[in-house]
């Protein structure tokens, strides 16, 4: 499947060839894809884009071609799209990954490129309820099989669209692969979030399962759903049958006083596919509290008061209704920390930026490097940050707590909590901190600028340039699966690549021709190509260069 | 710490209780389509916390010992037809809770005075048939919804957007009160781009026109959907009513970094050329545009669109943080939002992000009227900017200052007139709320203390409407003092500083009004849109208009209306709530019924059903 894919997406790449010219110009055709002839894609969108510049747009003419004139020396992202089409980069061996840079050189000439386009593929179909009539307003939700940020295997969301009132959905343009659809009838109905609310529809549809294709609870009897190019798979139906329902009730409890408190919960079904949704419930003010219209399966149930004190269980429903559920509001308390700059570094003031406790809450830092964490409650905890490019966390301690050493994860563990804000990982500690509400301890983080960077080349066994490969850095063995500690880069068309900003350390370079997004922080997949990378130590304020050998995937 | 990873040109989904919560709201992607289960999951948690935060607020009441016994029975049916309706939710809710327009349709209100107040719910079985029991007495409206059909109260009348008030007595037994409902329309078409090319991914919105208190006329925006591949869209289960339809297939904000194509389309190109909003029927002028009347069912086909390009501008300027002591000196990365003047409620708006030195750039904004407005700060502090308004033509418009302000604390107190100290009802129900020029989009709640002091508000440079809602029954707001001056009807203004604490005085002597509207044939007219006109000085105010929907026997009872002088009409129709219209008021206040309500008695007022002519 992936060579066949492959073979597809295969692109030409092109060597530059030296010209006088302080600019260039970049051209080249569109066609499509598996029709004899060289059939041309007219009107298709060219963007190309350097790093932090806003991209230039071009289309192609009525033959297919497209010229960008006076483009100066850098490196550009170059992305083909065109309705109905599968996007493409330039130097993308598959669609949905990264593709190469582009390397146009001072005084230098980019050969004409040539993209072959191949169609996209479109799942319809229909969801009715058991008498047959349709379903509107269903969330569907197209998967991919892939990797996860930490490395599980998981389905990837691809797309996202909702059945009309006529119960059809049709989600369109999808890369051709291999898909999972879920229907899931009681998620993500119209509530709060959604205004203009329609007043005809009902605010919640309770008491159904969330299915995969083809009406099944998980991904172990799924159908995948296989998309050729151009392919139309019609039918890819549902039809559901409501279950019964229970209530869930309780008392929300203040830990300390023992009595009922006021407060806000919601029950959040556990999985992605099988999600009966998110439920909402507000107490009396002795804290009672009931759910109705539930649906059987495993929950996540929380309530927070108006203070902040928060409570979590998980709890199973089944064919009965819950009662006397008890849930002990935790008083939070707030941590004080400080953001040092590590004193080997030459002196600057702190940029703004936020740090916290992965699942206990965060802030931003203050112009003195201070900071207060409010509302945490007793527990172990990875601290992470959102520090800007060129600094990295070099240690975290609280009191005797030191959360670059302790509470490392066992070998094969995975700590699945990754923050990610605006399309960025937080960096985190590999290990945890010991919080408890006597902790009188400061959560002191040094950071540091003494960042190393790696310059190095993907080649072939005969050790000829190997272009566009996809370079990952690993860290060493403690770290690993953890996502932050990973640099991940794509070799240009030289087969070329530099990566800045590496926390110091030792590492090991891997290069692959292909390789599944996330399948690198897995640790079963990576014992397939032990000894296969380059060791690389990054040294503080130091370049440091390899030359990394490329690994087929068709090995596999 | 949420991750939504939908970054593009968001039109705001819902309404704001508090700045804080502004960054998650970006997050949210349009039309209701996010990258994922676990996207919807996430904001729709994020939302309940909102509301169920703002609900919170109130503590319920605590119910009567004695356990009620009245009950109420009935059928639903499909209208017209002896077709039954299974499968039915019914909704008894108390009458205290008025129909969206109370509330500057804001929903948020609305769901969180639902949330403080009891209702009872019940399904229609397999005959049609439902039955609620254990009632308290007391006054009720009851409402059906259905999929497919449209959400009908009881003795609800197309053009009203609300039915009869059903009072239920201790322990009383009502029966046979069966509701006919009729199936939801549907609007449908195709768009095609300039090329005849089926537009994809195209934003349709369906917008109905409404008046506002004061006579302002405005676009509503009802429901968006998205075109296919094909071009195709469905509006589907609307409300009768008529609508003006528009198509955004502006590619131009899709060029925008923080406005990327959508995360779950990566084979979604840009359209060809830059498109402004076209309206039904293929006009780019607003003025043009003709409102589709959509009657009580059935699908409206053939609402078809042929594009054609047009030059869109791109917007320059700069969010400047104005010296303030509470402003810290760092740059602050503002939220921009760019709201078109059309949906001054902010029911649309894009957001785009400044950079850290406070530039920003939105390029292919189509040509019209536009706020601009920033929003910004840290988890400490707020800030915000007046709305800036923006004329748009074919010419890029730069140098747009964006002045950022700290929030303003909104101090003082709720007093009943003539009573010294605190009120001496439950504050923690009552909801003092200041609202903007954009309408919800500027919205920020306050609470009362129990020693009646106003706590948790916070406004910012501005006109504000002040409202107070959750009152008990005959309490009114009657003045709101700011140093010697009412403000009620001019509006709190609140310039950059501090704000003198502000005197919210409650009025108590609100009576009733009540009588029976008569048709041509001089019988009781069921189901008739009474309405209160109060005098000139507060039509500018919801909270002094009346209204009621006569039941069976043509009556009506309306309480808690404050002294004053008022018209009282009759219509079959005020769709769109078109007496806040002075026009259309002007055409029918000469066959008002005046009455006077005063400090003591009751009134009666019984007025004849005006057919309203369209």
């Amino acid at each position: 499947m992936i060579s066949l894919l492959r073979v597809l997406f295969m692109i030409l790449l092109v060597m530059p060839i030296q010209n006088a010219t302080a600019d260039t110009d970049i051209e080249g055709t569109v066609l499509q894809a598996n029709i004899p002839g060289n059939a041309p894609v007219p009107n298709a969108q060219i963007q190309l884009q350097r790093d932090g510049s806003d991209p230039i747009y071009t289309r192609t003419d009525s033959t297919g071609h497209f010229q960008l004139n006076h483009i100066l020396p850098g490196q550009y992202q170059l992305k083909v799209m065109s309705a109905g089409y599968v996007a493409m980069e330039y130097g993308q061996r598959k669609a949905g990954q990264p593709g190469a840079k582009l390397t146009v050189a001072p005084n230098s000439r980019v050969m004409p490129l040539e993209f072959k386009l191949i169609r996209a593929a479109t799942i319809t179909g229909r969801v009715n309820d058991n008498d047959g009539f349709p379903m509107a307003d269903v969330p569907i939700q197209v998967y991919r099989a892939g990797y996860a940020a930490d490395g599980r295997r998981n389905l990837t969301p691809v797309m996202f669209t909702r059945t009309n009132d006529r119960g059809d959905y049709r989600l369109y343009w999808l890369t051709p692969d291999e898909y999972y659809v879920s229907a899931s009838p009681s998620a993500g109905r119209q509530g709060p979030a959604f205004t203009p609310i329609n007043p005809n529809l009902l605010a919640e549809r309770t008491g159904y399962p969330g299915w995969l294709y083809p009406g099944v609870p998980d991904l172990a009897h799924a159908i995948p759903i296989v998309l050729k190019a151009g392919e139309t798979r019609d039918a890819v139906d549902f039809r559901f049958t409501q279950g019964t329902t229970v209530n869930v009730s309780g008392t929300v409890v203040d830990q300390k006083t023992g009595s009922g408190v006021l407060s806000q919960l919601a029950m959040i079904a556990a999985g992605d596919v099988r999600s009966g949704g998110v439920l909402q419930s507000i107490s009396d003010a002795a804290g009672k509290f009931q759910f109705s219209g539930v649906a059987s399966g495993t929950y996540s149930i929380s309530a927070s008061s108006d203070s902040g004190n928060r409570a979590t269980k998980t709890i199973d429903v089944r064919d009965k209704d819950l009662t006397n559920l008890t849930l002990l509001l935790e008083t939070g308390f707030s941590i004080k920390g400080q953001v040092h700059l590590s004193p080997d570094d030459p002196p600057m003031s702190l940029p703004q930026f936020s740090v916290g406790l992965i699942s206990g809450g965060g802030t931003q830092i203050q112009s003195d490097g201070t900071f207060e964490i409010k509302n945490v409650r007793s527990g172990n905890y990875t601290v992470y940050s959102f520090l800007p490019a060129g600094l990295y966390i070099q240690s975290v301690r609280f009191g005797r707590s030191n959360a670059m050493t302790d509470l490392l994860p066992d070998p094969g563990e995975i700590r699945t909590a990754m923050i990610l804000q605006g399309g960025k990982f937080a960096s985190m500690t590999p290990g945890q901190i010991i919080v408890t509400p006597e902790s009188k301890e400061t959560l002191d983080i040094v950071v540091s600028s003494a960042t190393g960077m790696l310059r190095g080349n993907s080649i072939n066994v005969s050790g000829a340039p190997f272009p566009a490969a996809r370079i990952v850095l690993a860290p060493e063995e403690k770290l690993r699966g953890i996502r932050p500690y990973y640099q991940m880069t794509t070799s240009d068309q030289n087969g070329t690549f530099s990566i800045s900003d590496i926390p110091p350390g030792a590492y090991i370079a891997y290069a692959w021709d292909f390789v599944e997004n996330g399948a690198y922080f897995n640790r079963d997949f990576m014992r397939k190509y032990e000894g296969r990378g380059v060791p690389v130590q990054i040294e503080p304020r130091t370049e440091s260069t390899t030359r990394v050998t490329v690994i087929s995937a068709d090995e596999h | 710490m949420l991750s939504i990873n939908n970054a593009n040109p968001v039109k705001r989904t819902f309404d704001k209780f508090q700045m804080k919560q502004i960054t998650l709201i970006v997050r949210m992607h349009r039309n209701r389509s996010f990258g994922s289960l676990r996207g919807i999951l996430r904001s729709h948690l994020i939302v309940a916390g909102l509301v169920i935060g703002a609900a919170s607020f109130y503590s319920q009441g605590t119910l009567p010992d004695e356990k009620p016994t009245a009950s109420i029975s009935g059928t639903v049916f499909r209208k017209g037809t002896t077709e039954i309706i299974a499968g039915a939710h019914l909704e008894l809710l108390p009458s205290e809770i008025g129909a969206l327009g109370d509330y500057d349709f804001n929903p948020a209100i609305l769901n969180m005075l639902k949330s403080r107040k009891r209702s009872f719910t019940a399904v229609t079985d397999n005959k049609g048939a439902y039955s609620i029991q254990g009632l308290p007495a007391g006054e009720y409206r009851l409402a059906v919804v259905r999929d497919g059909f449209t959400r009908t109260e009881y003795l609800q009348s197309i053009g009203n957007d609300r039915g009869a008030v059903i009072r239920i007595s201790a322990g009383q037994k009502l029966s046979d009160v069966s509701i006919g409902m009729t199936p939801a329309p549907t609007i449908s078409g195709t768009v095609l781009d300039e090329s005849g090319v089926p537009a994809a991914y195209a934003t349709i919105e369906a917008i109905a026109l409404q008046y506002f208190p004061g006579g302002a006329r405005r676009l509503r925006l009802v429901q968006t959907a998205n075109t296919d591949d094909l071009g195709q869209f469905r509006l589907y289960w609307l409300s009768p009513g008529d609508y003006i339809v528009a198509v955004d297939y502006n590619g131009g904000a899709r060029h925008e970094i923080f406005a990327a194509v959508p995360q779950d389309r990566p084979n979604l190109p840009l359209p060809e050329v830059d498109y402004p909003t076209f309206y039904y029927p293929n006009t780019p002028d607003l003025s043009a545009a003709q409102a589709l009347h959509i009657g009580e069912s059935g699908e409206t086909s053939g609402i078809d669109f042929r594009l054609n390009h047009a030059s869109l501008a791109t917007l320059r300027g700069t969010v400047q943080n104005l010296p303030n002591s509470t402003i810290p000196d760092r740059p602050t990365q503002a939220q921009i939002l760019l709201a078109p003047v059309r949906f001054p409620d902010g029911s649309i708006s894009y957001h785009y992000r400044a950079d850290t030195n406070g530039r920003f750039q939105i390029k292919g904004v189509a040509p019209g009227s536009y706020f601009i407005q920033a929003v910004g700060g840290s988890s400490n502090i707020s800030l915000r900017s007046p709305s800036v308004r923006v004329e748009v033509g074919s010419k890029d418009v730069d140098n747009i200052a964006v002045p950022l302000f700290a929030g303003v604390k909104i101090t003082g107190t709720v007093q009943v007139e003539g009573v010294a100290g605190p009120p001496s009802f439950d504050t923690s129900l009552v909801l003092p709320y200041f609202t903007g020029e954009l309408g919800h989009g500027e919205f920020f709640p306050s609470r009362v203390a129990p020693d009646g002091t106003l706590t948790d508000a916070i406004g910012f440079p501005g006109t504000f409407q002040i409202t107070i809602l959750g009152l008990p029954n005959g309490y009114y707001l009657k003045q709101a003092i700011l140093g010697s001056r009412d403000v009620l009807e001019s509006g709190l203004h609140i310039e950059a500083g501090n704000l003198s604490p502000l005197s919210l005085i409650l009025g108590k002597n609100t009576k009733t009004v009540s009588g029976t509207v008569t048709g041509f044939d001089n019988r009781p007219s069921a189901g008739a849109a009474v309405v209160l006109i109060p005098a000139q000085e507060f039509r500018n105010r919801a909270d002094r208009y009346g209204r009621a929907t006569t039941d069976a026997q043509g009556q009506f009872h309306l309480s808690g209306i404050p002294p004053g002088r008022y018209s009282a009409l009759a219509f079959d129709d005020v769709a769109g709530n078109e007496f806040y219209n002075p026009d259309f008021l002007n055409r029918y206040l000469n066959r008002s019924v005046e009455i006077s309500v005063g400090d003591i008695a009751d009134s009666t007022a019984n007025p004849r059903l005006i057919m309203v002519q369209r």
